[in-house]
């Protein structure tokens, strides 16, 4: 009957995913970003799962995203971050505005967890 | 002011981060090993990550004062929760903890359970739950002392593996998950276009999109950890599911209608179960939980309105009994059998039919059980 089970295994994934995204977000802001980063890979990976869900975790992510309502592409970020050298503004600001997301969904699922 | 407060709040962090490893016990039993371990490094991980936010020069950068921020916050979030979980569970263990948790190993063997064995710690504010990062498993204070809710614990033990990663053992239930997850979605789907097409008002049309994200962020993962529960612990986790309603559920009807809520509705969770039940071959079984169930909701004084059967149609819910029992047979789990015996499981069941057989004397019966469980063995 408690929310804490079901939220705290996707709260870890919610937070890596956020963790990931402002250093891919530290990188391009101050331009030492490219397309052989260990961590935009990284990003790039998971996004992909998250653009084509096959688990719960991806599914949730997908909602998460989809929620948003920004109509985000997720594909065409995913094909951005694995070829462009240097991320546009524009891209800077798609990852801020997910990077702002998941952490309003991180906290919502604090407080759920903790039983608020 | 943003440097001067995380040079004042970091190296504090630190030092409540070093005091929490020195509060982690060095005698308990191994069943509490991995806990440790796991709460031991992340501590240590806590401690390198905020020296980060004071000694990594790129981050003293003003225009990545929000990434700084935000990663302050994780930080500190994950610090409060391994406080209030891992290290509390750790520090409070006693001999109720210990019997559980030998409980508890004896039940993962049994069911053949395909991840590591979680802790079981005593420190439940909120009935049974589970927090899959560290592996820790919340049950009542005195929980251990009884039987009837313990088939709950097998439903715990399902949701760690539903958010596993990169383990091909248990990879054909979370595709089996997937697949019906589509289905669910697919569902409220041609539900939405038939709406459109009826230009029906645009409430309705807001209620099934929360159905869908209902179904999307948590009513299957429930479903499907209802039904893993039933395949393993028998119809004893059928029975625990009338016994908490009863004892703690709201309208088993009801149906979200403005925000997407966290669990399917009681009687939706019961017509799963009883589906499963009918797949396992459990015929009498199901027709005696089924009987009690609907005395139970005839006796509420509500019923069941034409959203809630829009909501959860019978053939979608059937669906979801047989992709769940597909998926988690396929990575191995043992199959309840009505025969087995001198297993935890065969207790918790003989449990229930003692319950409705000699209502007046189970609690005496009981106390001689739990004994004979947690202190003899079967």
């Amino acid at each position: 009957m408690s929310d804490t089970g079901l939220y705290s295994g996707l709260y870890t994934k919610v937070r890596d995913v956020a963790a990931l995204i402002d250093e891919v977000l530290m990188s391009a802001k101050l331009g030492s970003s490219s397309s052989t980063d260990s961590e935009r890979n990284k990003l790039a990976t998971q996004l992909a799962a998250v653009a084509a869900p096959t688990d719960f975790p991806t599914n949730y992510f997908s909602a998460v995203i989809k929620d948003m309502g920004s109509g985000l592409d997720l594909k065409s970020l995913v094909a951005t971050l694995q070829t462009s050298q240097s991320l546009s503004q524009a891209v800077i600001c798609d990852l801020e505005l997910l990077a702002s997301t998941l952490e309003s969904e991180r906290t919502r699922m604090l407080s759920k967890m903790r039983g608020r | 002011m943003l440097d001067a407060y995380f040079t004042g709040s970091v190296p504090q962090l630190i030092e409540r981060s070093r005091e929490l490893t020195a509060k982690i016990p060095r005698n308990l039993p191994r069943a509490y090993d991995a806990l440790a371990q796991t709460a031991r490094s992340r501590l240590n991980n806590l401690i390198a990550q905020f020296g980060s936010l004071i000694e990594d020069q790129r981050l003293l950068d003003k225009s990545l004062r929000p990434e700084r921020l935000r990663k302050f916050k994780r930080l500190v979030s994950e610090l409060d929760t391994l406080e209030a979980t891992a290290i509390l569970a750790l520090r409070k263990a006693q001999d109720e903890d210990h019997r559980l948790n030998d409980l508890l190993e004896r039940i993962t063997k049994e069911i053949a359970y395909p991840a590591v064995t979680p802790t079981v710690t005593t420190l439940s504010r909120d009935y049974f739950y589970i927090f899959p990062e560290f592996r820790l498993l919340f049950v009542p204070l005195v929980e251990g002392h009884f039987l009837l809710h313990l088939p709950d614990l097998y439903h715990e033990l399902a949701h760690p593996i539903l958010v596993e990663e990169n383990d091909p053992i248990i990879e054909p239930l979370q595709h089996s998950f997937s697949k019906c997850l589509d289905e669910c979605i697919s569902y409220v789907q041609y539900e939405t276009q038939k709406l459109q097409r009826r230009k029906s008002p645009v409430r309705s049309e807001y209620m099934l999109g929360t159905w869908e994200r209902s179904w999307i962020r948590s009513w299957l993962s429930e479903f499907y950890c209802d039904v893993f529960a039933l395949i393993t612990a028998g119809p004893a986790f059928a029975w625990s599911h009338l016994h908490l309603a009863i004892k703690r559920g709201e309208n088993p009807f009801v149906v979200p209608t403005v925000s997407a809520s966290s669990h399917p509705a009681d009687d939706a969770r019961m017509r799963v179960l009883l589906a499963t039940l009918a797949l396992l071959g459990l015929r009498q079984e199901s027709i005696d939980i089924q009987n009690a169930w609907r005395c139970f909701t005839g006796s509420l004084g509500v019923k069941a309105e034409p959203e809630y059967f829009w909501c959860y149609p019978d053939e979608l819910l059937k669906k979801i009994s047989t992709y769940a029992v597909s998926g988690a047979t396929q990575i191995g789990v043992h199959v309840f059998s009505p025969s087995e015996k001198g297993t935890v499981t065969s207790v918790l069941n003989a449990a229930w039919g003692q319950f409705w057989t000699h209502p007046g004397s189970y609690v005496q019966w009981e106390k001689k059980a739990v004994e004979k469980l947690l202190e003899a063995k079967c």
